[in-house]
């Protein structure tokens, strides 16, 4: 069972509050009460597909927009309680596993990663992802397509994410359009828990695409905390800043010694499609 | 006491005075005196130089060399001498063309009327009411001249006082009537019940007498404060429409969420810490259309009544505050209707004698005008909202009186947008009621109310084949309330109450799927009693205490949680009581009256509270309300609260102060990003803190005359000891504004106008600012390092009203009024949320960013809800 119709109450809301004229929204500078503080942050996911799984590390940033410092020389080990992974610095911040491997499903991982005489771990196990739903896109107009469904959809029964890449830079039309032009990554989630500000989400931001846009679509499924990672990421990001909102929090991680991000491991299915 | 006295008897000799020498000294002529610390001797020099009149006195009885301040313009001469003599410990008395005066003395007494203290007494009892409409006038004063007895209307009209045998003079007062006194010859117990005129014009500056000001203990603002027809009318919602808990928001020490909102917060309570009860029975959600309107129809009304300590002893359950509500009878002599007509709503209400002088009824309906409006332009979405009140009342005999009270209200938002399915919202209030008043003797009244009520919430997905999410409360209730009259100096107050409540804590629809978060049932019986007792003219004590027994009732599925809210056993509970609850909740006032004008109160209560409204949202809205008993999980949060006031009345003004501490066990905090909405473990999402209130309150009013004014300031923390990140451990709450000020002017000119201004500010709502930023996957996600630890900016707003009556003849059967409202004059977008996750399109609006092919750049973005609206409401009423 999915629930579907949140753009309708979205409509609703929205349609009252602006039609009547009497709501506003506006640009402010705000006084960020920025303490100083740096955090290592984590964003990892090892997949179920045979080659060389990424880590990234990077620090936080005290203001809005601005460029994070990738962390170097941090030493980072994944293990499956048999076999432990190495994993070096590839790029700026981006450590790549020395060995192909595959995550398997219902097996503990561990990561490791030692950096400036710290130690900081995480645990993540994976489930099975069940067979790709249907991510249905609509015709806009004449020329242009869209995905009409909300970012996320209640399901009791299952939790994963959809990582969408489409790409219409070969095109007709569009060969001389700039990559950011032409380019498009979205994020779609089917979660087990439904919540008041997702239903009454904001505003969101409208992504077209022509006939012919090749889009890649992997399906990952989401553990449990993996989808509580989700879901409070969702809160605090595409999910607040409507007319429903809960209180502020940090993002749940399932990382130690105050890091922030999420160390995952998920099972994943890709599948690509021409518009038509 | 002996001061008091002897101010007493200044007034009998004055009233001797005036009735033997008016015709040699017009005591009616008004002047004005002006004089700034002057020594007595100036200023009577002053006064004879303005009106002929010789003041004779013995230097060694009165120090003329005193210095004083008198300031009066314009007032009769009467008054000014009252004026200056009352404060100065002086009797005065006129004989001939000169005033003589004396210094206080305690043999003047035996002017006071004769009271034989071994003599029999008798009581005298009856009902208050509006000589035009019969409706009963709540709280008003019954005093007994040269006594400090006195008594005040429950809340059926009803007043009763013992006093021995003897001649005295009752004097009846309710503001915005004219005074009634009469003579009464006690002999035997007497029922007078009396009708009160209008003061239509109030031109008039009423000077407070000392019969108004007798009752000072019972209508002691630091207490409760009653709000009349022309304060509930001057507070308007955004459409000009009078708006009930707009009214109440102004008060000092209640602290509203803001602009489009019906939340509210009292002393630091929470918003589900706020009793609301119309005609006895309460009411879970008093808003319409997300809180844009409140769902009481002020067209209804007859009276309100808050409390924000000491609430009467009869009222319990929720620890801020009690919204008593009273709506009106209907007339029992004459038919009559009237119809307001704002842009977005009409609200038509008739009442009339259904046998005259026996039983009457009142019907209100309140309607929108939203379809309407905005069906040409968004056709696929129905947004309507209605309530309804029907009253009857019947007078059975002298001793028995029978109310039957229905409140309906309901709101429905719904609409598609490409689908053919429709979503929508939908909320309703239930509530009826139905009492018998009864007395048993003249000396004691009872009430006994059958009410019961019920919310529900939906939230379809699917309209078309009425698939929902839905929650509900409701309660079934008998309670009988006894007031006992047992002499001058008592009132006591006793009774029971028995309720049942029942709940759904949020599942989707019963046809399609089985039930996953459950809740018991609840049966809850109080006991409770408390007196009123003065003990002396200076003194009084109210004290009372309930006693409460609250037990969860099987069959229902329950879920224990470890000390890492990890669930450890699922129970499954049979058929009968599986968990109890006792409390006893004391409350004592003491109350010390100076003099006639200036009163002090310090008092404790204590409430425990086992409803909740389990809510993590910041919104200024209501929605998916999901209520909650105490259990064995859930805690009853448990409130001590101490309160210290002086009030003071200045001639036509009052002002008042009062500051309080309270500590609230058990308040209600939630995990990080709890989980609210078809959680069957909603329960191990609640997190219990320690929170503790303190502020101030001052209030300076003027509340008689053509020209009214409000002054209110408050300065109000509450701060909680919880689960947040803190560095001190301790954070206030989102609702935490220490400042709040409130301005409102009211004037009524001579012709047909009548003018509000009403300015409010206080400080901004608070919320946690991110002390720093991360990226994942493109998601910029905030750090929080400490909870709420930035405020929005200061709200502020000046509303402006000018009412026109139509009407050349104050007589005319038909009135209609024209109302010209401008909501936020200024146009201030006070802020009510801060984001910083949006980014900016070509077209200049905020959209959240979903490709994450390459950066985005976010911008902080504020939203306001109301800008300047302008409006104007057509009513009409026939009498």
């Amino acid at each position: 069972m999915k629930i579907k119709q949140h753009n309708s109450l979205y409509f609703i809301f929205f349609g009252i509050i602006f039609f009547s004229g009497i709501s506003c929204e506006k640009k402010i500078d705000v006084d960020f009460k920025n303490d100083g503080k740096e955090f290592l942050i984590v964003d990892g996911m090892m997949t179920n597909e045979n080659k060389n799984q990424i880590i990234h590390l990077s620090q936080s940033v005290t203001s809005l927009n601005s460029k994070p410092l990738p962390v170097l020389g941090a030493d980072i080990l994944v293990s499956d309680g048999i076999v432990a992974y190495l994993f070096k610095e590839d790029t700026l911040g981006r450590y790549v596993s020395e060995l192909k491997f595959s995550a398997l499903i219902n097996k503990l991982y561990t990561l490791n990663i030692e950096y400036e005489n710290k130690t900081y771990t995480a645990q993540a196990r994976a489930i099975p992802v069940l067979s790709q739903n249907s991510l249905n896109y609509v015709r806009y107009n004449d020329s242009l397509y869209h995905f009409p469904q909300a970012v996320a959809e209640f399901n009791p029964n299952e939790a994963a994410m959809y990582e969408v890449n489409a790409d219409w830079s070969f095109v007709s039309g569009y060969e001389n359009f700039s990559e950011n032009e032409t380019h498009a990554k979205m994020f779609f989630y089917i979660l087990k828990t439904i919540d008041v500000n997702e239903i009454f989400h904001p505003a969101y931001e409208q992504i077209y695409f022509p006939k012919g846009t090749k889009l890649t679509v992997k399906k990952y499924s989401l553990s449990p905390d993996h989808e509580k990672f989700v879901r409070s990421l969702l809160l605090e990001t595409q999910w607040n800043g409507g007319f429903f909102d809960t209180e502020e929090d940090n993002v749940y991680t399932n990382l130690s010694e105050g890091a922030f991000g999420f160390f995952a491991v998920s099972n994943v299915l890709s599948d690509s499609i021409i518009v038509q | 006491m002996l001061r008091k006295k002897s101010l007493l008897i200044n007034l009998l000799i004055f009233g001797l005075f005036l009735n033997t020498q008016a015709q040699t000294i017009d005591l009616q002529t008004k002047i004005t005196v002006v004089q700034k610390k002057q020594t007595l001797s100036a200023v009577l020099n002053e006064i004879h130089k303005k009106t002929g009149i010789n003041f004779s006195y013995n230097n060694a009885d009165i120090d003329n060399l005193q210095r004083v301040t008198l300031i009066a313009r314009n007032k009769p001469v009467k008054n000014v001498l009252y004026q200056l003599f009352s404060g100065l410990d002086i009797n005065y008395t006129g004989v001939e063309k000169q005033i003589v005066l004396k210094k206080n003395q305690y043999a003047l007494i035996t002017v006071i009327p004769e009271v034989k203290k071994e003599s029999k007494k008798y009581s005298i009892s009856g009902y208050v009411k509006d000589s035009i409409d019969n409706e009963v006038l709540i709280g008003a004063g019954v005093s007994i001249k040269s006594t400090y007895f006195g008594a005040v209307t429950n809340a059926y009209g009803y007043y009763s006082i013992s006093l021995p045998e003897g001649n005295y003079v009752l004097t009846f007062s309710y503001l915005g009537y004219k005074n009634k006194s009469l003579v009464v010859d006690l002999t035997s117990d007497k029922k007078i019940s009396q009708f009160l005129k209008r003061d239509e014009t109030q031109l008039e500056i009423v000077v407070i007498n000392e019969e108004e000001k007798r009752d000072v203990f019972e209508k002691n603002p630091l207490k409760e404060i009653n709000l009349n027809k022309r304060e509930i009318n001057s507070a308007k919602g955004i459409v000009g429409e009078a708006d009930v808990v707009k009214s109440i928001n102004n008060l000092p020490g209640v602290s509203s969420f803001g602009d489009g909102s019906v939340l509210f917060y009292v002393r630091g309570g929470d918003k589900d810490q706020n009793l609301i009860l119309i005609d006895e029975t309460p009411i879970y959600n008093p808003s319409h259309l997300f809180g844009f309107f409140s769902a009481l129809a002020p067209d209804a009304i007859n009276d309100i009544k808050i409390y924000k300590n000491n609430f009467p002893v009869k009222y319990g359950g929720r620890l801020s505050s009690l919204i008593d509500i009273k709506t009106k009878d209907g007339n029992m002599n004459k038919f009559g209707f009237s119809v307001v007509s704002s842009p977005l709503t009409g609200s038509y209400t008739i009442d009339g004698p259904i046998k005259k002088k026996r039983s009457s009824f009142l019907m209100t309906l309140r309607d929108s005008h939203l379809n309407w409006i905005w069906r040409r332009n968004l056709p696929n979405l129905n947004v309507n909202f209605y309530d309804f009140h029907l009253k009857f009342n019947q007078i059975i005999n002298r001793k028995n009186r029978l109310y039957f009270s229905m409140f309906s209200g309901s709101d429905i938002l719904s609409g598609s947008r490409q689908s053919a399915v429709s979503s929508g919202l939908s909320w309703k209030n239930n509530a009826l009621s139905l009492r018998w008043n009864h007395l048993f003797s003249d000396k004691l009244f009872s009430n006994t109310t059958l009410h019961s009520s019920k919310y529900d919430y939906f939230l379809y997905y699917s309209q078309n084949e009425n698939h929902y999410w839905s929650s509900f409360i409701g309660d079934v209730s008998l309670k009988t309330d006894f007031s006992y009259f047992p002499n001058p100096k008592n009132k006591i107050r006793f009774g029971y109450n028995i309720n049942n409540y029942f709940f759904n804590p949020g599942n989707l629809d019963a046809d399609y799927f089985s039930r996953s978060v459950y809740a018991g049932d609840v049966t809850e019986f109080v006991l409770y009693a408390g007196n009123d007792y003065s003990v002396n003219e200076k003194l009084n004590v109210s004290y009372g205490l309930r006693y409460v027994s609250w037990n969860n009732v099987g069959p229902t599925i329950g879920f224990l949680f470890d000390e890492n809210y990890h669930m450890t056993d699922t129970n499954f509970y049979n058929k009968g009581i599986y968990h109890s609850f006792n409390s006893l909740e004391p409350q004592v006032s003491l109350s010390y009256s100076f003099n006639n004008s200036l009163l002090m109160t310090l008092s404790y209560d204590r409430h425990v509270q086992f409803l909740h409204l389990l809510s993590n949202s910041v919104s200024p809205f209501t929605t998916t309300d999901v209520w909650m008993p105490s259990g064995p999980v859930v805690k009853p949060e448990k409130l001590n609260q101490y309160v210290f006031g002086v009030t003071k009345t200045l001639s036509e003004y009052d002002v008042n102060f009062q500051t309080y501490y309270k500590t609230i066990a058990n308040y209600f905090e939630y995990n990080e990003h709890a989980n609210m909405l078809l959680n069957p473990l909603i329960e191990g999402e609640i997190r219990f803190a320690r929170a503790k209130a303190y502020g101030t309150e001052l209030s300076f009013s003027k509340k008689k005359g053509s020209f009214n004014f409000l002054f209110s300031y408050t300065y109000s923390r509450i701060l909680i000891n919880g689960n947040k990140v803190s560095s001190s451990g301790i954070y206030p709450a989102a609702y935490d504004k220490p400042h709040k000020l409130n301005i409102n002017l009211f004037y009524k000119t001579s012709k047909r106008w009548t003018f509000n201004i009403n300015w409010v500010y206080s400080s901004g709502l608070r919320y946690s600012s991110p002390t720093g930023f991360y990226y994942y996957q493109g998601y910029s996600v905030p750090i929080y390092s400490e909870k709420n630890n930035n405020s929005l900016p200061d709200y502020h707003r000046l509303d402006f009203s000018a009412d026109l009556s139509l009407n050349k003849n104050k007589n005319a059967r038909f009135k209609h009024n024209l109302l010209f409202a401008i909501y936020n004059i200024y146009n201030r977008h006070n802020a009510i949320a801060v984001n910083y996750d949006k980014i900016e399109t070509d077209q200049g609006t905020f959209v959240i960013p979903l490709n994450f092919a390459y950066e985005n750049e976010i911008v902080t973005t504020s939203k306001s809800l109301s800008g300047i609206i302008p409006s104007v409401t057509y009513s009409l009423k026939f009498r």
